[in-house]
C-alpha cells in the first residue's frame, strides 16, 4: 500500500510538470534562464504562484520535487545564484524545506539539486488528506525507503536517453569550443588518483 | 552561451524525461522487485594440496591481513610467474604463427622507481619460466589503462591514451603478426583533429575494444562517458568516425557483436546506497545496447541507437559487459566496479545499513529479446551478501577506495561458453562454471599473497590502496588454456602469473579455446 501511494504520489509532480510545460498561462510570469557554471540561474518571477514557480525550476534544473505544503503565496522577485543557492533565496525563511545535493556533472566541483522537499508550514491547508504527516527537516536528506530494483527499458526511457545523448553531445562541444579543451570530466571513482 | 536556447533545450528534454518518468511512476515500466535473498554462488570444493579459504567465500579476514597474507588456493596452482614493476588494469594475450604465447600488461604512469615503464610483453610459451621480452612505451602504451586489447583476426595490439584513466587522444596500434614477442608499431596517431579528413572532436581514452573485424576500434570515455570509434582500416591512418556520449549514466567497458552492428555497454551510474545517487531517481547503472550498425557500413554521419538496456540499483561502477552464446542461447556477461554504495567506507556501511551488497559482481543478462535485457542470475560471493557484512567491514579498517568485489571477466568461448574466469580485488582469480547460467557453481580460485614491498608499476598504491602483506588486486583478463588446463593473467603487486588447474576440474569435456574467442 505504501509502495501504491510513493508510486502515486511521484505522478502528481510529473504531471504538474507537463501540463505546466505547455501552459501559456503563466509562461510570462516566470522567467528561468539557466548560464555557465559561473553565473548560475537567474530566476525572475511576477506576482506568480510559488507552487508554479517551484514547479518550473525543476523543470529547468532537472530535480526531483516533493511539494507537500502547497503554500501558494504569490511571489514578486529577481533572483541569481547557482541551483542550491537559488533554492535558499526563494524559501528562505517563510518556507520549511529540505533539498537533496548531488554533484554537477556539468560543473565539476559544484553541486547541483537533486530533489526538493517543501513541507506544509501550518499556513497552508492543502496537504492531501491520505498524506502521512511531514517528518521535520533534519540535517541530511531523508532515507528514502525503496525496494532496490532491476528496470528493463521501456520505448519511452530509451527515447529519452537518446535525446538526452544528443544534448550531452552538444554540451560537450560547447565546452570544447570555449575552453580550448574537453571537460575534465566527472572522477571515476571517489578512489580514483 | 545562448541561455535562452539551453533553457528551451533543457526544457524539452526533461518533458521527453517526464513522460518517460511519468510512465515509470505510474507503473507503466517493466520494473520488478528483486527477491529478497540474494544470489550467492555455489563454493568451490578443494582438493589435496589446496589452501582453501579460512572463512567466507571471498574473504580475507582482518588477522591475515595483519599477519601477513600467504594466500588462498583452491583447485588452481601457481606454475609461473613474471612479476617486473607490477601491474596496472588489464591483460591481453595471442599466440603468434610459431607458437609463440605471448601476454601483454599495463602498469602505472608512475615513475617514481621505475626502469621499465609502459607495456610489460610476456613470452609465456614455458608455462614455468614466464619472462619479459620488452616493454612498449610509446604515448598511448605508457597507461593505456582498460584498453589493452588484441585482435585476432588482423593480429594487431592496440590502446588508446588513458593517462591516469582519462588520457588524451592517441591510439597506438602494434603488429603482432610476426614475432608477438616483440610487437612492431603500426601507428601512435592522435585521432579526431581538425583538418584531417575526419570527424573532429577533442577526445581522451579510458576504456575500449576492438570489433571482431578488426577494422574498427571502439574507445570509451568514462570521464564525461562517450564512445569514440576509430577506423583502423589503415592501421598507420587512424580516422575517428564519430562521438556518442551515453545516457543514463556513463559509459565504462564495451564489447561488439560479431557482425559488429550492436554494442554492449556498461553504463556506469551510482547504486540506490550511493549517497551520491539523486534521491528518488531510477537506476542509471547497468547494460545498455546499442545499434552501432552506421558505423559499421561507415555511412557518412553515422547515427547510434539505443536498442534496449537493463539497470539496477543493487550494484553501480558498471565495468565492462561480453557478449556471450551459452548453449546456444545469447546471454550478456556484466560486471560491475562498485557495491550498492560506491567505494569507500560510508558507502559500504550505507550498502550493508539498506542490506544492499556493498561489493560487487559479475550477473548473466538474456539478451534472447535484446530490446528487453533480462538478468537471469547474479555470482555474488559470500563475502559480499548483505547479511554477512558485520563479519566482513572489519577487515577492511583503514581501507578505502577499492577492496572486495569483481572487475574483470573473461570466458573461454564466446560461441560457446562454459566457463567463466572473473578477477576479484582482494578475492583473487575465481572460475565458474556457467554452462547452466541459472544455477552458476564456483569450480577453482587461486589468491596470491600479498607483496610486503610495493610494486611500483602497480595502481594498487594510492591512498587507502596497498598495504604491506594485504591481498593483491586482480584486475585484468584471464586467458583460459584448455588445452594446457592452465590460465594466465595479472594481478596488481604480484604481476604475470600462470596457474594450472588440478584435480581435474577443468576443462569441461565440452570446454574450448580458440584464439580470439575470448573476449
Amino acid at each position: 500500500m505504501d509502495r501504491i501511494f510513493r508510486r502515486s504520489h511521484r505522478c502528481l509532480p510529473v504531471v504538474a510538470a507537463l501540463v505546466a510545460t505547455h501552459s501559456p498561462a503563466f509562461a510570462d510570469d516566470i522567467q528561468i534562464k539557466v548560464g555557465d557554471c559561473k553565473s548560475g540561474v537567474n530566476l525572475v518571477a511576477r506576482d506568480a504562484p510559488l507552487s508554479k514557480v517551484l514547479e518550473r525550476l525543476a523543470e529547468s534544473l532537472a530535480f526531483e520535487l516533493d511539494d507537500e505544503g502547497r503554500a501558494d503565496r504569490k511571489v514578486t522577485l529577481n533572483l541569481t545564484g547557482r541551483g542550491p543557492e537559488l533554492i535558499t533565496k526563494l524559501l528562505s525563511p517563510h518556507e520549511r524545506f529540505m533539498v537533496a545535493h548531488a554533484r554537477d556533472p556539468r560543473c565539476p566541483g559544484q553541486q547541483r539539486v537533486s530533489r526538493l522537499w517543501l513541507f506544509s508550514n501550518g499556513q497552508a491547508n492543502a496537504v492531501r488528506k491520505d498524506a502521512p504527516p511531514p517528518s521535520p527537516p533534519s540535517p541530511s536528506a531523508p532515507v528514502v525507503k525503496r525496494t532496490p530494483v532491476t528496470q528493463i527499458g521501456t520505448p519511452e526511457q530509451l527515447r529519452a536517453n537518446e535525446e538526452r545523448s544528443r544534448q550531452l553531445k552538444q554540451d560537450y562541444d560547447i565546452y570544447v569550443n570555449k575552453h580550448g579543451k574537453p571537460p575534465p570530466g566527472e572522477e571515476e571513482e571517489a578512489a580514483r588518483p | 552561451m545562448n541561455s535562452t536556447w539551453l533553457t528551451r533545450r533543457t526544457g524539452a528534454v526533461v518533458c521527453i524525461a517526464s513522460l518517460a518518468c511519468l510512465l515509470t511512476a505510474c507503473g507503466g515500466s517493466s520494473s520488478s522487485e528483486e527477491e529478497a535473498a540474494p544470489n550467492v554462488v555455489q563454493k568451490a570444493s578443494c582438493g589435496t594440496g589446496d589452501s582453501p579459504e579460512t572463512a567466507l567465500q571471498g574473504q580475507v579476514p582482518a588477522a591475515m591481513r595483519a599477519a601477513g597474507f600467504k594466500g588462498f588456493s583452491c583447485n588452481l596452482q601457481l606454475v609461473g610467474q613474471s612479476k617486473n614493476e607490477g601491474g596496472s588494469w588489464q591483460h591481453a594475450f595471442f599466440v603468434d604463427k610459431a607458437g609463440h604465447k605471448c601476454s601483454y600488461y599495463d602498469s602505472s604512469s608512475a615513475s617514481a622507481g621505475r626502469t621499465q615503464r609502459g607495456v610489460a610483453v610476456i613470452d609465456a610459451t614455458d608455462s614455468a619460466h614466464p619472462v619479459a621480452t620488452t616493454f612498449l612505451n610509446t604515448t598511448a602504451m605508457i597507461d593505456p589503462w582498460e584498453s589493452l586489447k588484441v585482435n585476432e583476426r588482423r593480429q594487431l595490439l592496440g590502446g588508446v591514451n588513458a593517462l591516469n584513466g582519462n588520457g588524451g587522444p592517441e591510439i597506438d596500434l602494434y603488429d603482432i603478426s610476426g614475432d608477438c614477442r616483440s610487437p612492431q608499431l603500426l601507428t601512435g596517431a592522435s585521432v579526431g583533429l581538425a583538418g584531417t579528413d575526419q570527424y573532429v572532436a577533442a577526445v581522451r581514452g579510458h576504456e575500449g575494444n576492438f570489433a571482431p573485424d578488426g577494422l574498427t576500434y571502439y574507445a570509451a570515455n568514462l570521464g564525461s562517458g562517450y564512445i569514440y570509434p576509430i577506423d583502423i582500416t589503415n592501421t598507420t591512418k587512424p580516422k575517428l568516425l564519430t562521438q556518442y556520449v551515453t545516457s543514463p549514466g556513463r559509459v565504462h567497458g564495451l564489447n561488439i557483436s560479431d557482425d559488429g552492428n550492436r554494442a554492449y555497454l556498461a553504463i556506469l551510474g551510482n547504486g540506490l546506497a550511493n549517497p551520491q545517487r539523486a534521491a528518488g531517481s531510477p537506476p542509471n547503472n547497468g547494460l545498455q545496447i546499442l545499434d552501432v550498425s552506421e558505423v559499421q557500413a561507415r555511412k557518412p554521419s553515422p547515427q547510434i541507437k539505443v536498442v534496449g538496456q537493463v539497470m539496477w540499483d543493487d550494484g553501480g561502477g558498471a565495468q565492462h559487459a561480453i557478449n556471450v552464446m551459452i548453449k546456444g542461447k545469447p546471454y550478456v556477461i556484466h560486471a560491475d566496479e562498485a557495491g550498492s554504495g560506491g567505494n569507500n567506507a560510508a558507502g559500504w556501511k550505507a550498502a550493508c545499513d539498506m542490506n544492499l551488497p556493498a561489493w560487487q559482481f559479475a550477473r548473466i543478462i538474456d539478451i534472447s529479446d535484446e530490446t528487453k535485457p533480462t538478468v537471469v542470475s547474479k555470482l555474488m560471493l559470500e563475502a559480499y551478501d548483505p547479511k554477512n557484512c558485520a563479519q566482513v567491514l572489519p577487515d577492511l579498517d583503514g581501507r578505502s577506495s577499492f577492496t572486495y568485489g569483481a572487475h574483470y571477466c573473461s570466458v573461454d568461448n564466446r560461441l560457446n561458453a562454459t566457463t567463466l574466469a572473473c578477477g576479484y580485488f582482494n578475492s583473487g582469480i575465481r572460475v565458474f562454471d556457467i554452462r547452466n547460467p541459472l544455477r552458476v557453481k564456483e569450480i577453482a580460485y587461486f589468491n596470491p599473497a600479498g607483496t610486503t614491498t610495493q610494486s611500483p608499476g602497480s595502481n594498487h598504491n594510492r591512498t587507502g590502496g596497498w598495504v604491506a602483506g594485504g591481498p593483491d588486486w586482480c584486475t585484468a583478463q584471464v586467458k583460459l588454456d584448455a588445452a594446457s588446463g592452465t590460465l594466465q593473467t595479472m594481478c596488481q603487486d604480484n604481476g604475470f602469473l600462470t596457474l594450472k588447474f588440478t584435480n581435474g576440474v577443468w576443462p569441461f569435456p565440452e570446454t574450448t579455446t580458440p584464439q580470439g574467442l575470448q573476449n
